[in-house]
């Protein structure tokens, strides 16, 4: 009797112990552990991980204060990602620049433009942070190279507070060419596979391919890419991740929002999938507002991703009028927030069969530098019309109301009050634009998948919560890759500003933790 | 009799002097910038990127540079050298007194120039040892020992190369940008916008 | 009890397989962006052409890998053994404008090579992904 039960209890046992056993194989990507490491081929500092503005300035800022052996990485065949394409524009107020355009404008205003778009939702510290930090971090890029070149006014801010360089990669470039005269180290192909924690659950290091290949196919899963040599590399005083958002990866957003379906077009680069927040979700980082993606509609419908027209489009929301051709009238304030304009040009476009028309004329087009309109018009996303009637005839513009809705916008600029949408008219050199001298420049506005609102939870000076609101030592995030800053939509500018601002944060918070270390 | 032999000699051995020598002076101007440029004057501007080159032009910081003939006629031999200048200016100074250069693709052109008015012979006229350094034990890992024992190969074969095969910008700094520009009549200010605006009215 | 120990003995194998079989999944390979071949990196299975072929390039020329299954082609220093540096890539493309000088791009500085140029597989345009006007869609990439 007995040798029956304990041979039962024997099998039971086996059964049991195969069973958990095989529970932990299935899920083989838990956290990698320090004791999985063969060995560490190279020892670093601090890493930090993506090469756009959060991670440059993360790297510069940790320079900053001292530390010396510390490596940047990519996984792309270039640096910069989403940031180097980018329109490299920073909202900030009190600048010189501002002071120059004669601007009257305050951080109070810039954090009540913040919140109003971000519905509320967003960390009221973080935003207070990018407004009032934001204007030394302005004068840091200034003072490491960074050149300001354009002054506008973007969608959703009550005042022209928008300054760009032209694009991104004028403001990742100067700075990483400090980062390498002062002997930090920058590498592409190197893609984070791992995060390497020690048996205190601390970050010590991770594990990367290097010569990684990446592969230009949106359709393409890049957790299939097996390209690239395995290696271990140990990062003493931690990680900062600064590995952007997934936009254009057409299977993680419609994760969180399923109406991102795969043949939406983003202005991302191909690299922006969500390999890494992949890898975050299973090693138990907390993330919040993932479900917020913005569209942004400052892109050409007739051109792929980024394009050439932005320029003109965003001068054409400032100085110009936008309206349904079928209907011949305008159907949104032109200058309201990206989240607002995009649905309303969805609820009107019959999903790209009825594209919005966008003009100005002359005197608003001289606002944007000539050479951008022309690539505009090389790349057959500007149009230009020496009359009217060419425009109406070329996009089938319903005649009769479209110009009596032009003249009663003309009447709306003149008396500096829009009744129909509560417009606010921008000014330029000191006075606002009609729409009445030839030639005409219209464009025809897209909705494009742009920025990830959402994304890892973590503290104002970037040390990342696990799910149970704990702090995962050693980890540290700035960037896109983070949420919180922008609640519920994010208002044009406000990324790089968020980028610049707590990329330093991040670089001084892991700075300061290595001096503890070294100290100790 | 003596005398007339004597003094005959004299006299052309003077004559030819002069001639030579003066031969040898026109030959030497009439292969330069100035003188190329004065009927070239639309690819003056293509002169011109060869004043800028920093290694075969005036720009270059050690002072030595190639004049226009020391690379676009060929250093074979004399007879050779003289053929050719004679034949192209003539053919040269007919298109330029009936032809329009301004009509002419020189964008184009260029591999056009590079195949038929470039010789291996005049690269080689400075760059004499190129050939023999790439048979030497010394420079044999280098690639350029590598590439032109090859192009030693295939010599007189139907692959043969020309050294402006590989070598395609020799001379001429810049010189696609420069004529892309000049083609370019794109305003490139608001102004300039304007002003084109009412000449075409 | 021997019955047991015996089930036992192979429930131990059976799992100790199963690890090492997802071990051995997890870890990633070297480069393998194409199939698997026998006798893999013969000159029949990656050929060259154009020029290259032409100039009767071999294998180790272009990879400086000990090894031919770690051979990669993120190899912009062996480019630039014969092609320079990008300042002289630039000007061999300055023919074709500000707007289309795929090597003067503002948003990117040192691309690695191979991004666009392939010896072993079709080349790609990187900046007809974002700039589609049609002097850049006709460019074609050697």
């Amino acid at each position: 009797m007995l040798d029956i039960q304990r041979r039962k209890a024997m099998q039971k046992l086996v059964l049991l112990g195969g069973g958990m056993a095989l529970f932990s194989t299935l899920d083989v990507q838990a956290k990698m552990l320090e004791k999985d490491v063969p060995k560490w081929d190279e020892e670093y500092d601090a890493i930090v991980v993506g090469s756009g503005y959060a991670g440059t300035a993360a790297m510069l800022s940790m320079m900053d204060k001292g530390l010396k052996n510390v490596l940047m990485i990519d996984k792309m065949q270039y640096m910069g990602g989403n940031s180097s394409i980018s329109g490299g524009s920073y909202a900030m107020s009190r600048t010189s620049i501002q002071k120059e355009n004669g601007v009257v404008d305050d951080p109070e205003m810039h954090i009540k433009d913040t919140l109003k778009s971000g519905h509320n939702l967003n960390n009221p510290e973080m935003v207070r942070i990018m407004a009032y930090e934001g204007l030394d971090a302005f004068n840091w890029l200034v003072d490491n190279g960074v050149k300001w070149k354009l002054f506008s006014r973007s969608g959703g801010h009550s005042a022209p507070r928008n300054h760009s360089v032209g694009v991104g990669s004028y403001i990742t470039m100067p700075l990483q060419e400090q980062i390498i005269k002062r002997g930090g180290q920058q590498r592409t192909r190197i893609i984070m596979d791992e995060l390497v924690y020690n048996d205190k659950g601390i970050v010590i290091g991770m594990k990367v391919r290097e010569k990684y290949e990446f592969k230009f196919d949106r359709a393409f899963d890049e957790n299939d890419n097996k390209t690239g040599k395995v290696k271990y590399y140990r990062a003493n005083a931690g990680v900062v991740l600064a590995t952007g958002g997934w936009a254009a990866d057409p299977k993680v957003r419609q994760i969180f929002d399923p109406s991102l379906t795969p043949n939406m077009p983003t202005t991302n680069h191909y690299g922006a999938t969500g390999y890494t927040i992949q890898k975050l979700i299973k090693d138990d980082v907390d993330l919040i507002d993932m479900q917020y993606i913005q569209i942004m509609h400052v892109t050409s419908a007739d051109e792929d991703s980024f394009g050439f027209a932005f320029r003109t489009i965003t001068s054409g929301y400032s100085f110009g009028m936008m309206i349904n051709p079928k209907t011949g009238r305008r159907f949104v304030n032109e200058i309201a927030d990206r989240k607002i304009s995009s649905d309303a040009i969805f609820a009107m476009n019959e999903g790209g069969k009825n594209h919005p028309i966008l003009f100005m004329d002359v005197n608003g087009a001289k606002t944007v530098e000539i050479d951008e309109l022309q690539r505009g018009i090389e790349a057959g996303a500007v149009y230009q019309f020496e009359t009217l009637d060419e425009m109406i005839a070329k996009f089938n513009i319903n005649k009769e109301p479209f110009l009596e809705e032009l003249k009663k916008y003309n009447s709306y600029v003149k008396a500096g009050k829009d009744p129909d949408f509560n417009r606010t008219f921008s000014k330029y050199k000191g006075a606002t634009i009609t729409i009445e001298q030839p030639p005409f420049f219209a464009a025809r506005p897209g909705p494009k998948i742009h920025h990830c609102m959402g994304g890892v939870h973590t503290t104002v000076n970037c040390e990342v919560f696990n799910k149970s609101g704990k702090l995962i030592e050693g980890l540290f995030a700035c960037g896109e890759v983070t949420g919180g800053r922008h609640g519920y939509n994010r208002l044009g500018s406000n990324s790089v500003v968020d980028c610049i601002v707590f990329g330093r944060r991040a670089g001084f918070a892991i700075a300061e933790r290595y001096q503890k270390m070294v100290r100790s | 009799m003596k005398k007339i032999i004597i003094i005959t000699a004299l006299v052309s051995f003077c004559v030819t002097l002069v001639f030579v020598w003066g031969g040898i002076k026109v030959v030497k101007a009439t292969g330069d910038a100035p003188f190329c440029g004065a009927c070239h004057s639309w690819d003056g501007l293509i002169a011109q990127t060869h004043l800028q080159d920093p290694i075969h032009g005036n720009a270059n910081p050690k002072g030595v540079q190639a004049t226009c003939t020391e690379c676009h006629l060929p250093h074979s031999s004399l007879v050779a050298y003289l053929g050719v200048k004679a034949k192209n200016g003539i053919a040269e100074g007919w298109t330029t007194l009936t032809g329009d250069a301004s009509k002419k693709d020189w964008l184009a052109n260029r591999e056009h120039a590079r195949k038929n008015y470039t010789y291996d012979s005049s690269c080689l006229a400075c760059h004499s040892t190129l050939l023999d350094k790439a048979n030497q034990e010394a420079f044999k890992e280098e690639s350029s020992s590598k590439m032109h024992l090859k192009y030693i190969a295939f010599q007189e074969t139907k692959e043969a190369m020309q050294c402006t095969s590989c070598h395609k910008f020799v001379g001429h700094k810049d010189l696609g940008e420069t004529l892309f520009k000049h083609n370019d009549t794109r305003p490139e200010s608001w102004d300039e916008w304007e002003k084109q605006r009412k000449e075409k009215k | 009890m021997k019955q047991l120990w015996k089930q036992l003995l192979i429930s131990m194998v059976l799992l100790g397989g199963f690890y090492t079989v997802a071990m051995a999944a997890n870890e990633s390979g070297s480069l393998s962006a194409t199939p698997n071949l026998n006798d893999k990196y013969s000159a029949k299975n990656y050929p060259i052409e154009g020029v290259h072929q032409k100039l009767g390039l071999t294998c180790k020329e272009c990879h400086s890998e000990e090894k031919a299954e770690d051979y990669s082609s993120a190899m912009k220093a062996t480019c630039f053994k014969c092609h320079e540096n990008y300042e002289k890539l630039q000007e061999r493309t300055g023919h074709l404008g500000h707007n289309n000088n795929i090597h003067a791009s503002p948003h990117f500085t040192n691309i690695d090579c191979d991004l666009c140029h392939k010896s072993h597989q079709p080349s790609q345009n990187l900046c007809v992904q974002c700039h589609g006007q049609k002097t850049m869609k006709q460019l074609i990439v050697k």
